[in-house]
């Protein structure tokens, strides 16, 4: 068993505070990746969690323990960092075997444990090699066995994929997840790019300037996010928000006016007052093409993005352009006139501070 | 590529590098050339030689062999070279770049107090110690042991070989400091951190990370300090003349005794041939040692 609990968790750099108060808890063998943009904190939380950064405020719990102020080594905790910091004097077996060798295992032993490492991390043939002659991948697998060879309670990773190309981020995405499955170990993982946290996540947290936006299942934080931050930052290309007027509520339903002057009623919403100001979100994928007859609302396109089985069309609107992601290939002229349909249930409203209004 | 392009550019690379070979031809070449050659004559400053010098052949070479003060000075240069250089400025330039790279209120003091003595001239830090080390009681250092009770000492007297030693590693420790310091920021954080998490303690990281990580470094270091602490005279000759009787009197020194106090530039001139045979074989050692890049 190995869950972690943060409880009100504070850094601070001098009069500087990175991380806010930040309340996270990660069961058993799941797999939690903290996403947001650069500069977060979402690295430092990590740094704080492996023991490279002390906790100015708050508690840090291993399976109940409190572990402030235990030194990294002795927290039971494997790390696998961006750069996967590989002992370049030593070869792919020293480096694996590199924690065994420090506790004063016997050679036959540790020679043993990095064999069977190796194998299930197909470095078999790579063990006399030193690391600035492997590829990338075969880098991050050797970073990935150095961390496993010491059967960690859980495994931390600082944007490992970064440093690869696209191809080779989806192979090991999917190396990843197998990793998971067979060693059952709790995962924390750190990355900035919203679709690896959608793929491997069992629980995302979304961070933003030191605080917690929301944390959930990757499904939920994409359906029902708490926040416009959250809203945006799931999904690719990402949410469109337009400012909009409720115009007329009844008992469960209400329409909305945009300031494009496009209405659209939406069922299911309650608590809201005719005249407030609300935002409306709809995201890409929630738009698409329609008949002139039956459209919603008809777009003046600024630019179309043809990827074969999709198009994306950007549009022209009041506040920033918008964004439609439409099936199919279509030639869609900039300038031309575009008919499109809104998929209502699927609407997002957040009020003006951008906490979102929730419909049931 | 054109032909004709790259013979323009092999003959403008040849034009650029003019200036450095030429000079290096006049005051390296010519001058070691030169030496070689007097190494092979009696040519001196006074006496029948001087009017007429003649070609000995290996006559200076066969001299040297039996020169019991040429086997001294040798012995003299290579415990100097042993002790201030490879051992002194090495480990107190490692310390002192493992301990500059911490940040503390009084780094920029203790960084001069490192660098000052490499930027003093040498003539000046040899008269400087050597009113430091000067005999009786008005001396700096006798003043200083005195408050421990320890009676005036002759030290350029007692201990010569030590007091140069000494003198000669504070002044070297700069720049083996500023060499070691490169060395390591070029070893990232990362590692340092990884070995924490495989937990290695401090002197476990020190000897399985960073000793390993900075041995180019420190050849590179030991070539150079090697070659040119072989070669040291200035400083030297400023504090003792190689004295008392010999004690001092490193191979730089004994060649310049020969040349200029004997006058016998041809057997001058052979030890000089030798000591630079001499460097240019440790040079080669260190370099095929480590395959430096140099």
């Amino acid at each position: 068993m190995s869950s972690i609990t943060l409880t009100n968790i504070r850094k601070r750099f001098g009069a500087l505070e990175v991380i806010k108060g930040v309340d996270i808890s990660i069961a058993d063998g799941e797999f939690a990746v903290f996403v947001g943009p650069s500069g977060c904190g979402k690295s430092t939380l990590l740094r704080m969690i492996a023991g490279l950064e002390s906790i100015s405020d708050g508690e840090f719990r291993l399976d109940g323990e409190l572990m402030n102020d235990v030194s990294p080594d002795k927290r039971g905790l494997a790390m696998v960092f961006q750069s996967y910091a590989l002992y370049p004097h030593m070869t792919v077996a020293e480096n694996i075997g590199f924690s065994l060798d420090l506790k004063g295992v016997d050679k036959a032993e540790i020679k043993r444990r990095v064999g069977a490492v190796a194998d299930k991390l197909q470095l078999g043939k790579l063990l006399d090699r030193k690391p600035q002659a492997l590829s990338g991948g075969q880098r991050q697998r050797v970073a990935i066995g150095r961390a496993i060879i010491k059967e960690p309670k859980v495994i931390l990773f600082d944007e490992p994929l970064s440093n690869l190309d696209a191809a080779l981020r989806v192979q090991m995405r999917a190396e990843l997840q197998e990793l998971h499955r067979t060693t059952k170990s709790t995962i924390i993982y750190v990355t900035h790019d919203q679709v690896e946290a959608m793929t491997l996540a069992d629980r995302i947290v979304v961070l933003s300037e030191g605080q917690v936006k929301q944390a959930d299942h990757p499904i939920a934080l994409y359906k029902q996010p708490d926040n416009l931050f959250v809203g945006q930052f799931i999904g690719s290309p990402k949410m469109n928000v337009f400012q909009a007027r409720v115009e007329a509520v009844d008992d469960t339903s209400a329409r909305i006016v945009t300031a494009d002057g496009w209405t659209v009623a939406l069922d299911s919403v309650k608590g809201l007052s005719a005249g407030e100001t609300v935002q409306l979100g709809i995201r890409p994928e929630d738009l698409s093409l329609a008949e002139p007859s039956n459209a919603d609302i008809t777009v003046q396109a600024i630019l179309s993005e043809r990827l074969g089985m999709e198009t994306y069309v950007s549009f022209q609107t009041k506040g920033e352009p918008a964004i439609a992601r439409i099936a199919g290939d279509h030639r869609i002229g900039t300038g031309e006139q575009v008919p499109l349909k809104i998929n209502r249930n699927a609407c997002h409203l957040f009020d003006s501070t951008g906490r979102a209004i929730r419909r049931s | 590529m054109s032909v004709s392009f790259t013979r323009r550019e092999a003959w403008r690379n040849r034009f650029l590098i003019l200036p450095s070979v030429l000079l290096l031809a006049a005051f390296v070449v010519y001058p070691a050339g030169f030496a070689v050659y007097t190494s092979l004559t009696n040519e001196a400053l006074s006496g029948p030689a001087a009017m007429n010098p003649r070609f000995v052949g290996f006559a200076n070479y066969a001299k040297l062999l039996t020169d019991q003060n040429f086997w001294r000075s040798l012995a003299i240069t290579f415990w100097f070279v042993l002790f201030s250089a490879i051992i002194g400025q090495l480990v107190l330039g490692l310390l002192s770049a493992m301990l500059l790279n911490r940040r503390f209120a009084l780094r920029p003091l203790v960084n001069a107090i490192i660098l000052m003595p490499n930027a003093v001239p040498e003539v000046v830090a040899a008269l400087m110690w050597a009113s430091m080390l000067a005999a009786g009681e008005y001396g700096t250092l006798n003043n200083i042991v005195a408050w421990f009770g320890v009676d005036p000492q002759r030290w350029l007297t007692s201990f010569p070989l030590t007091m140069i030693i000494i003198v000669n590693i504070w002044r070297g420790i700069g720049f083996a400091m500023i060499l070691m310091t490169s060395g390591l920021s070029s070893i990232s954080d990362e590692l340092y951190e990884a070995a924490r998490m495989d937990g290695a303690n401090t002197s476990q990281i020190f000897r399985r990370i960073t000793l390993p990580l900075l041995v180019p470094t420190i050849f590179l270091y030991l070539l150079v300090s090697t070659v040119s602490t072989i070669a040291i005279f200035g400083l030297v000759f400023a504090l003792t003349r190689g004295g008392p009787a010999g004690s001092t009197e490193l191979v730089g020194i004994y060649i310049y005794n020969q040349s200029f106090n004997s006058y016998q530039l041809g057997y001058g001139s052979a030890v000089a041939v030798v000591v630079l045979v001499f460097s240019l074989l440790v040079g080669m050692l260190y370099v095929r040692a480590l395959k430096v890049d140099v």
